[in-house]
């Protein structure tokens, strides 16, 4: 009967000590992956796309899948490997549309300020000719 | 880039070969150690043996990177959208062909120092859209012992080159450092190869690097 209960004792620590030693693999595979993703994604690319394409640019960024050397996965586990691609893909794709959302927003906020000049410099322009002919 | 840059041009003129090696990362204060055989066949074609710390069956053709476990009996079948450049990220560099290959890739000469026994040739963007801020390489005679690219975000790496051997008149490192840096990480892996040898008739140990039948490839679309 006690040594029943210390097998199942036993056999429960094992599978708890697989368990987190597994998540500990997953939770490094997951913050490599977002480090590396970051380091890879190119800023200035992708915020020149969104400024230069606009709302295409923001859409390329989300659909344009990164590619990282293989070589990270070297001597790594078949978990790690599964974790990192997984979540490398996500936050490169998330990446890049934030960098293409800022890029769009200056795009816009700087078209913006020069139709304002614009606008402004025909108003005066109006202005000035009304007041020289009388 | 960097590794395609002065990767596919210097492997363009060696002969199939093996070579043991040893690979030593160094990533947020974090060691880890890697040790394998590589068998070279082409350029984008190459296959490693990882003995430890895990026994992985890897082969790297263009750009599909096939990783196999065989006591785990798992496989990953990584398919990219560039060729997959060496797994090592250090390639081996010849000769002056690379002149050329940079043209292509946007890179024009620009000038050329000479410090103690090494030239050093600077090379800058042809045009601004270019991501590429510098590039520089170092020679000593014909041996290519550095090259460095740094982007116009101001991320870079640096490689370096040493003990060459000469392998069908081509001289080959065998020990490589290579430094990357962004504003989020810095890394430095150094691998030293040995027991490097000509190998023509290849073919029949690449029999081990094929997935059995029976077992499921996980592909992933990178």
């Amino acid at each position: 009967m006690y040594r029943k209960i210390i097998c199942l004792c036993l056999a429960l620590m094992f599978l708890v000590r697989t368990s987190v030693g597994q998540q500990d693999i997953v939770s490094q595979a997951r913050m490599d992956a977002e480090v590396d993703a970051k380091s890879d994604v190119n800023s200035m690319l992708w915020m020149g796309a969104g400024c230069v394409l606009g709302v295409v640019g923001i859409l390329v960024a989300y659909l344009v899948e990164p590619s990282p050397p293989a070589s990270r996965l070297m001597g790594k586990s078949p978990e790690y490997v599964t974790a990192y691609t997984d979540h490398y893909k996500s936050v490169s794709k998330s990446e890049q549309g934030k960098k293409a959302i800022t890029g769009c927003a200056i795009g816009y906020g700087l078209a913006a300020i020069v139709y304002v000049i614009y606008v402004a410099l025909i108003a005066a322009a109006v202005t000035a000719g009304t007041a020289t002919t009388y | 880039m960097h590794l395609l840059i002065i990767h596919i041009v210097l492997f363009c003129s060696i002969q199939p070969f093996t070579a043991n090696f040893t690979r030593v990362s160094i990533k947020r204060d974090t060691e880890e150690i890697v040790k394998g055989t590589m068998y070279y066949i082409a350029p984008l074609c190459t296959y490693y043996e990882i003995n430890e710390p895990i026994h992985q069956m890897i082969s790297v053709v263009k750009n599909i990177t096939t990783i196999y476990y065989p006591e785990e009996k798992k496989a990953f079948r990584i398919i990219s959208t560039n060729p997959s450049v060496s797994l090592f990220n250090q390639p081996f560099i010849t000769d002056d062909k690379n002149n050329d290959y940079l043209k292509k890739m946007g890179l024009k000469q620009k000038n050329i120092e000479y410090k103690s026994d090494t030239v050093f040739i600077y090379y800058v963007p042809l045009n601004e859209k270019n991501s590429i801020n510098k590039f520089v390489t170092g020679k000593v005679g014909n041996k290519v012992v550095y090259s460095e690219m740094t982007m116009k975000d101001e991320s870079g790496t640096k490689i370096y080159l040493k003990k060459h051997i000469k392998l069908n008149d081509i001289e080959i490192p065998t020990e490589i450092i290579y430094k990357r840096w962004s504003d989020l990480q810095c890394i430095e892996e150094r691998t030293s190869y040995n027991n490097i040898s000509p190998c023509p008739a290849i073919s029949d140990s690449l029999n081990k690097f094929r997935v059995p039948k029976g077992i499921k490839i996980k592909e992933i679309k990178w």
